[in-house]
């Protein structure tokens, strides 16, 4: 049996009369890519911040790598977050070096080889950056980590269609022979199922569904297909 | 990375970045030419001004100038403020908190960045003043013969006395500058007007109560030029307060740190 990376029990996050997450129960298994899909307000970024112990649950057990959340165990983590912006005075060698010296396992290396295949100069100032080269850069700071936990919050989010292709084809490249547990949300679920071991859908706090990939596609078809199914027609699952 | 090599390597990127945002870099930075050009002109027509107004027997003095500097204390609070705002106003927040260290060597670094900052605007601001003190002289001696030295040195040491109080009063200011600006995206939101009904009490008491605690000798009797600065203007128990602050400032900045630990609303 695989083992799990992360395991939550009954967690429950409200703010104000907002369930963000309600009685969520997630285990999630290590060393693989993992997809956490659901429409916007699910609670996708909340559990991810969960994660990472920006916020705490009002009730339940959360669990990651054996310990609880905090800024100790984040040592452990690379984290994404969602609608994050860098340092708009660094250059990417800035970032780098910025990187290299605060976040453990941060493999300036493999850095530079994923910023010259993404096409990123060394000398590129962020405030000049386009958006979409801004999120390739922070997805270099967290890629080039030697961590066995990678979150990506809606890590392809203002980035041009082709630019994405190269960076998910770039991705399957560089993650395929690592032990590593990659947590992506996306949106663009039709051109990243490819890369998914895993899959958790989320909807209104809850998991609906998780399961491998395979198995999923074998009873229902691709994630896009489940995807526009049961958010589609709402709550009457499967 | 041994924590304390962290800590400073935190502080230093905190002194790099200049509290710059990406709104402030958006609308371009004015060339360091044409600002040292404005800051020049301000400078030299502020000195002329000063030396008219003293040689038109309006009562004006060059002690007097430094009532324009009533403001520094509100600055070293902006500066507290700033070094936590600018994370959000940068959308860094994110990376900000979930670096693999503890809150208070994340709020400690950004606090002691914005020390360093304040100490080093005073420092540059003081010694600027000397500069202004003595153009003044000259300027003086070339009109009417002889240079103002006693003058010229009782508004250097009454500055003196002025911008001990602020280096004193920096810690605590800055540290409820950071208190505030961290209350301000966690749920204790609902404190901020204790905060700064806390600031009001904190700012009478030091430009009301410094007049009140001895009203023969006090910071804008120096200021005036009704008594002399050759002593301290500041009563013993005022010390006592300060040490006081200093340990509040303390406090302040560890209870910032648990909000941010415990009350994040994100």
């Amino acid at each position: 049996m695989t083992a799990s990376i992360v395991n939550c029990q009954q967690i429950t996050k409200r703010y104000g009369d907002k369930h963000a997450l309600d009685e969520l129960n997630v285990s999630i298994p290590e060393n693989k890519i993992v997809g956490i899909l659901g429409p916007n307000g699910s609670g996708k970024s909340t559990f991810f911040r969960m994660i990472t112990g920006l916020v705490k649950p009002d009730s339940g057990e959360i669990e990651v790598l054996g310990k609880r959340p905090g800024s100790g165990i984040n040592r452990e983590i690379a984290y994404l977050p969602d609608r994050a912006r860098w340092y708009p005075n660094h250059t990417v060698a800035g970032a780098f070096e910025w990187a290299e010296k605060l976040l453990p396992g941060f493999d300036i290396a493999n850095a530079k080889e994923l910023a010259d295949f993404m096409e990123m100069k060394r000398d590129m100032r962020v405030s000049g950056m386009s958006r979409g080269q801004e999120a390739r850069l922070m997805l270099i700071l967290c890629m080039a980590r030697n961590v066995p936990l990678i979150i990506l919050d809606e890590p392809f989010s203002g980035i041009d269609v082709i630019s994405r292709e190269r960076i998910i084809e770039g991705m399957i490249d560089y993650l395929s022979d690592r032990d590593q547990t990659i947590l992506i949300s996306t949106h663009e679920i039709y051109e990243v199922e490819g890369m998914f071991d895993y899959a958790i859908f989320l909807n209104q706090g809850k998991a609906i569904l998780s399961g491998d990939t395979e198995e999923l596609r074998a009873q229902y078809g691709s994630m896009h297909d489940i995807f526009r199914q049961f958010y589609r027609y709402g709550k009457g699952g499967f | 990375m041994p924590s304390s090599n962290v800590f400073w390597t935190l502080v230093k990127y905190e002194l790099k970045s200049g509290y710059m945002t990406r709104k402030k870099m958006r609308k371009g930075k004015m060339p360091q030419k044409i600002w040292l050009m404005y800051a020049v002109l301000l400078f030299i027509v502020f000195l002329c001004f000063t030396v008219y107004a003293t040689n038109q027997h309006w009562g004006f003095q060059l002690r007097n100038v430094w009532y324009f500097t009533l403001g520094l204390p509100w600055m070293l609070f902006g500066y507290g403020m700033g070094a936590i705002k600018n994370e959000w106003e940068n959308s860094t927040e994110g990376w900000w908190l979930t670096l693999p260290y503890s809150r208070n060597t994340l709020i400690g670094a950004k606090y002691i960045a914005a020390l360093l900052k304040t100490l080093y605007i005073l420092l540059v601001t003081y010694a600027l003043a000397i500069v202004y003190g003595v153009l003044y002289g000259v300027c003086i001696s070339v009109l009417k013969g002889g240079f103002p030295l006693h003058e010229v040195i009782f508004f250097i040491v009454s500055g003196f006395w002025w911008y001990l109080l602020l280096m004193g009063l920096m810690p605590l200011m800055v540290s409820i500058g950071v208190l505030v600006a961290v209350i301000k995206y966690t749920n204790a939101k609902y404190i901020s007007p204790l905060i700064y009904f806390f600031m009001f009490i904190l700012g009478y008491g030091m430009y009301g109560g410094l007049g009140v605690m001895n009203q023969k000798h006090n910071l804008y009797s120096i200021f005036s030029g009704e008594t002399s600065p050759g002593s301290s203007p500041f009563p013993v128990v005022f010390f006592y307060f300060l040490i006081a602050g200093w340990i509040l400032a303390y406090l302040l900045t560890r209870f910032s740190a648990y909000l941010l630990k415990n009350k994040l609303d994100v």
